[in-house]
């Protein structure tokens, strides 16, 4: 009788269990071994043969400097996402102490985070096009000589891509500091305060080192987030004057050279690369908190 | 080390009504270790907000060493609190936090360590120094909070129910400790708890508050042997007192409305309405002699050396203490003596004792 019932349990779970996993295989992990299998190959994404190639794809990736100017890109968006971190923090700090207008001054910083990609970027191809928005600025505190092709121009428009990131992603990190530096004990603050801390002495002793692991973990997610930005330049300039990123990159090869097997290489190489550094943040982090 | 006096110190916060603190007078001696002991929402919490500085008087004025303190930043307030959950900062370690006000004020190197040095033989925390506080007990914890107040040399130790957290042994152990200390450096301590057995065993004076307003100060036997009101008489001593409702008669008092007790002198007015207080030791169950009442015994609990006996007669309930064995049993009628000549007489509509005035 028990075994009985525990024989047909099993059936149950075994078919709760079969959807999920069925779906979680096709669309989860076979993907990812067909993935590795096609960046050893020429693959057209089409063609039923599949010529084996060895290592070529990789070599080629990672030693043409077309495709390595993406990793100088990345660089770019890694340091917007760090002044992100710093204007995020700052506010989030700000706004912790007694402020009036508190709530508008937060979902100020909140709400371009809830505006979709394409609108954002829409909207700043508006607010940066020749003659716009933002020419009309510069024209209108005198710095006319200044205006260019801010959305064309190769030398700057990284920097204009780097900007609208920042005022994109700010209030995502805004809401975690916001969150973590209310979670410092109200004791600590009195403490400070008792002994004498300046402002900046209250930052640096008591709210950063309060606050470092959400410090952390947002510098693992800016991390990824600049290896894989893709829809700010997608929408915005297509990739062009030298505006490509690993993630672009490796869809428009895939997509319109409809050269697979270099894609699927450059994937992997971006997968481990985030694997890496992600590895290597955990081991610095872990070292710290031992000590 | 400094002397703190209080004058008509009220404090109202913008959204309340009523007062957290009103018109707190108090005179601390240079040395002297109070108690401020109430339930949660006495205004304890508050006087202390009031004298590091977070919040500012409503009116009033709290003077350290003859000096004002109202318009000084908390910092120059030389002031030191140990807080009910150590604040210690996590990611330093224990001389790290120790030294944590005196970095801020950017002490020498030098002085630094001599004080650290000094404070940590002091508390036994020499062999911890490198750690960080999470590796650290209760009790470890709390004495680092404890050094990192100390070697600022305060003039006013203000302390937070600093034993709350911990265990009750442990609890007993540092405040002993604390006491210690307190003589040791010869401090002028602040020391807020609602425990008020921490109350009693610690405190030089005790400060009794309810609703923001002092019931009573004095040494632990005062407030234990002469309470000015029912309040501070139910709040010390534990079993807490025992009440009877009582009236005045001529030729004595009236308990219960039915046992009328004679006295030498009259103590209380006629038909007016009293409570009798009296603490379980008053109480005695006799076989003998003179008897003023029979009751069931409820309960008993036997804690070693004495029992406390918990009794019934008609709708009141009250508790004697018994030394030694008991030989009674639950369900049994005793014959109960009280002692009247330690009993407090508590007027019903004011809840005043009113034994000072008779005496």
């Amino acid at each position: 009788m028990l075994s009985n019932k525990t024989k047909k349990e099993r059936q149950l779970i075994g078919c709760f269990l079969f959807c999920p996993l069925l779906l979680l295989f096709t669309f989860g992990i076979y993907p990812i071994f067909a993935l590795i299998e096609y960046s050893f190959t020429s693959w057209n994404g089409l063609s039923p043969v599949k010529t084996y190639v060895g290592f070529s794809n990789y070599i080629k990736i990672l030693t043409d400097p077309v495709y390595l100017k993406v990793f100088f890109n990345s660089l770019i968006y890694f340091i917007a996402g760090f002044i992100q971190i710093v204007i995020a923090l700052f506010f989030a700090i700000l706004l912790s102490t007694k402020v009036k207008g508190k709530n508008f001054f937060k979902a100020t910083f909140v709400f371009p985070c809830l505006i979709s990609g394409m609108a954002v970027a829409m909207l700043f191809r508006l607010f940066f096009s020749p003659g716009g928005s933002f020419d009309s600025l510069l024209e209108l505190i005198g710095l006319t000589e200044h205006t260019r092709y801010w959305l064309g121009d190769p030398r700057v428009v990284n920097y204009t891509l780097g900007f609208i990131s920042i005022w994109r992603h700010t209030g995502k990190s805004f809401i975690l500091y916001f969150g973590a530096v209310q979670c410092v004990p109200l004791e600590h603050y009195k403490l400070a305060e008792i002994e004498g801390a300046s402002w900046w002495q209250k930052v640096r002793l008591v709210i950063l080192p309060g606050i470092q692991i959400v410090l952390k973990i947002n510098f693992i997610l800016l991390t990824i987030g600049a290896l894989s930005t893709f829809e700010l330049p997608l929408i915005l300039t297509n990739g062009s004057n030298g505006t490509m990123t690993f993630l672009l990159q490796t869809m428009k090869t895939a997509f319109e050279k409809k050269m697979f097997g270099l894609a699927a290489s450059m994937a992997v190489i971006v997968s481990l690369v985030i694997l890496a550094i992600t590895a290597i943040q955990n081991k610095i982090y872990k070292g710290v908190e031992d000590d | 080390m400094g002397n703190v006096t209080f004058n008509k110190v009220s404090k109202r916060y913008e959204t309340n009504k009523s007062y957290a603190l009103k018109d707190f007078n108090l005179q601390v001696e240079d040395g002297e270790l109070i108690v401020v002991v109430g339930p949660s929402g006495s205004g304890k919490s508050t006087l202390l907000e009031l004298i590091c500085g977070f919040e500012t008087l409503t009116s009033g004025d709290i003077l350290i060493d003859g000096q004002s303190i109202q318009d000084k930043h908390p910092k120059d307030r030389d002031v030191a609190m140990v807080f009910q959950n150590y604040a210690l900062l996590p990611h330093l370690t224990v001389y790290d936090n120790i030294a944590f006000g005196m970095k801020i004020r950017k002490e020498s190197k030098k002085v630094i360590e001599e004080k650290v040095t000094w404070a940590a033989k002091l508390l036994e925390l020499e062999s911890y120094l490198k750690v960080k506080p999470k590796k650290l007990s209760g009790g470890q914890r709390q004495r680092v909070a404890l050094a990192r107040a100390m070697v600022r040399k305060p003039k006013l130790f203000l302390m937070d129910e600093p034993l709350s957290n911990l265990d009750a042994k442990l609890r007993d152990n540092m405040s002993q400790e604390i006491k210690k200390l307190h003589e040791a450096l010869h401090a002028t301590m602040l020391y807020v708890t609602h425990d008020q057995i921490e109350a009693m065993t610690m405190a030089d004076r005790i400060v009794i508050l309810n609703k923001g307003e002092i019931q009573q100060v004095g040494s632990p036997s005062e407030i234990y042997q002469e309470p000015k009101n029912l309040f501070v008489a139910q709040f010390i001593g534990r079993p807490s007192i025992s009440l009877f409702t009582c009236k005045g008669t001529k030729r004595g008092i009236l308990l219960e409305e039915e046992i009328e007790i004679i006295t030498k002198k009259q103590v209380l007015e006629e038909d007016r309405n009293y409570l009798l207080g009296l603490r379980s030791e008053h109480i005695q169950i006799v076989t003998e002699g003179e008897v003023h009442l029979e009751a069931v015994l409820q309960k008993v609990d036997y804690l070693g050396g004495e029992s406390l006996l918990y009794l019934q007669y008609k709708n009141c309930s009250f508790t004697a203490k018994a030394y030694g064995d008991v030989a009674y049993k639950k369900g049994d009628t005793v014959k109960i003596r009280l002692d009247l000549e330690k009993a407090h007489y508590f007027d019903q509509e004011t809840k005043e004792n009113i034994r000072r005035n008779v005496t």
